[in-house]
């Protein structure tokens, strides 16, 4: 990162060094960097650590704290002495507004059909069974009466 | 030893004639209910064309009178319920929920029972006419185009939006005497009359 303050930036500027034994040369170019908006929370952040380490270093709890909570703040940054609250300021439901309830389809796997699981209702009654069961009893008592009598007769 | 054989008679047919005639009368209560509530369902169709909605043909009914379905060629005149729930099918045929009114576009699937309602489905043949009567005192008719078996299981019938159909739905086959088959008899009819004006329309 290169952070350069001057009244009028040039359109370029030539980095150089050595990296060990090599000479070094590295061109940037300043026109197309426009204007980021990361810098000052990136400035803010190594402030507020600095600030942190001249805590461990002797100075006074109750100003650096200070001095974090301002910058801290202003940027919008956690640290040991903030921290971020997300607020919904267009709730989708108001307090005081009762919770929607309907009823919802029931989702069928795909590739199934409500007809084929509801089926096609049932056509037929058991009267019929009911009938026949009814009329072969009533013969059955028939039978063994005409058979006693039969027997009475024959005796 | 002759007391014992005939009190084993007695008790023999004692019992046969009491569940022969529980079995019958039950049979016949079915039959019966079938009939009179046709009676009842008439008088709550007519408060229906006069304007009163779901008209409920007693006063603890679940169901009420969507239609009146004639087919004039076998006598039949039978108001059809809503919904094709067991306590509905049990006084007359019933519509099928999620259907369409009959002669509206789309399919109405109409399902009786083969043993009491819908028994003249067995005789029902191509070109026999059937007429519907809705609410409002709309008049659709039907004539008969096709019938077949189909199975409860496997087979669908589509009910999305199209040319205005009716199918009327039966067990199958007429003379068994369980219910609970799989089979099904339906019976497809399409707008027109019985003289063949506007028969079978693709």
């Amino acid at each position: 990162m290169l952070a350069l303050r001057t009244e009028r930036p040039p359109s370029r500027a030539v980095l150089r060094g050595r990296a060990g034994s090599v000479n070094w040369e590295q061109e940037v170019a300043l026109q197309q960097s426009g204007g980021g908006s990361g810098l000052s929370v990136h400035w803010a952040r190594a402030q507020i650590a600095a600030l942190l380490d001249a805590r461990g270093a002797g100075g006074a709890e109750d100003t650096v704290r200070e001095a974090v909570l301002d910058i801290a703040l202003a940027h919008h940054l956690v640290s040991p002495y903030t921290s971020l609250v997300a607020v919904d300021v267009t709730p989708a439901r108001p307090d005081d507004a009762g919770l929607a309830t309907h009823a919802l389809e029931t989702n069928l796997p795909a590739g199934s059909d409500y007809q084929a699981l509801l089926g096609f209702g049932q056509g037929a009654t058991a009267a019929p069974a009911h009938i026949v069961v009814g009329v072969s009893l009533l013969l059955a008592a028939a039978v063994l009466v005409a058979c006693r009598r039969f027997a009475g007769l024959a005796s | 030893m002759r007391l014992l054989r005939r009190t084993l008679y007695t008790t023999t047919v004692a019992v046969l004639l009491a569940v022969g005639l529980w079995q019958l009368g039950h049979g016949v209560a079915i039959n019966t209910k079938a009939t009179l509530a046709q009676y009842l369902l008439r008088r709550a169709w007519g408060r229906t064309l006069a304007g009163e909605p779901r008209a409920k043909p007693w006063p603890w009914a679940d169901t009420w009178p969507v239609a009146r379905m004639r087919v004039p060629s076998h006598g039949v005149d039978l108001i059809v319920l809503a919904g094709a729930t067991g306590s509905a099918l049990a006084f007359g045929p019933g519509l099928v929920s999620g259907t369409t009114i009959p002669g509206a576009p789309g399919v109405a699937v109409v399902t009786g029972h083969r043993d009491t309602h819908f028994r003249f489905l067995q005789h029902l043949k191509s070109g026999d006419e059937i007429v519907v009567e809705t609410m409002g005192g709309h008049t659709a008719r039907f004539v008969v185009d096709e019938a077949f078996v189909i199975d409860a299981r496997t087979a669908v019938i589509g009910t999305g939006a199209g040319a205005a159909r009716l199918v009327l739905l039966t067990c199958y086959p007429f003379d068994a005497l369980r219910p609970g088959g799989q089979l099904r008899y339906a019976v497809v009819s399409v707008p027109g009359t019985s003289d063949g004006a506007s028969r079978r329309t693709p």
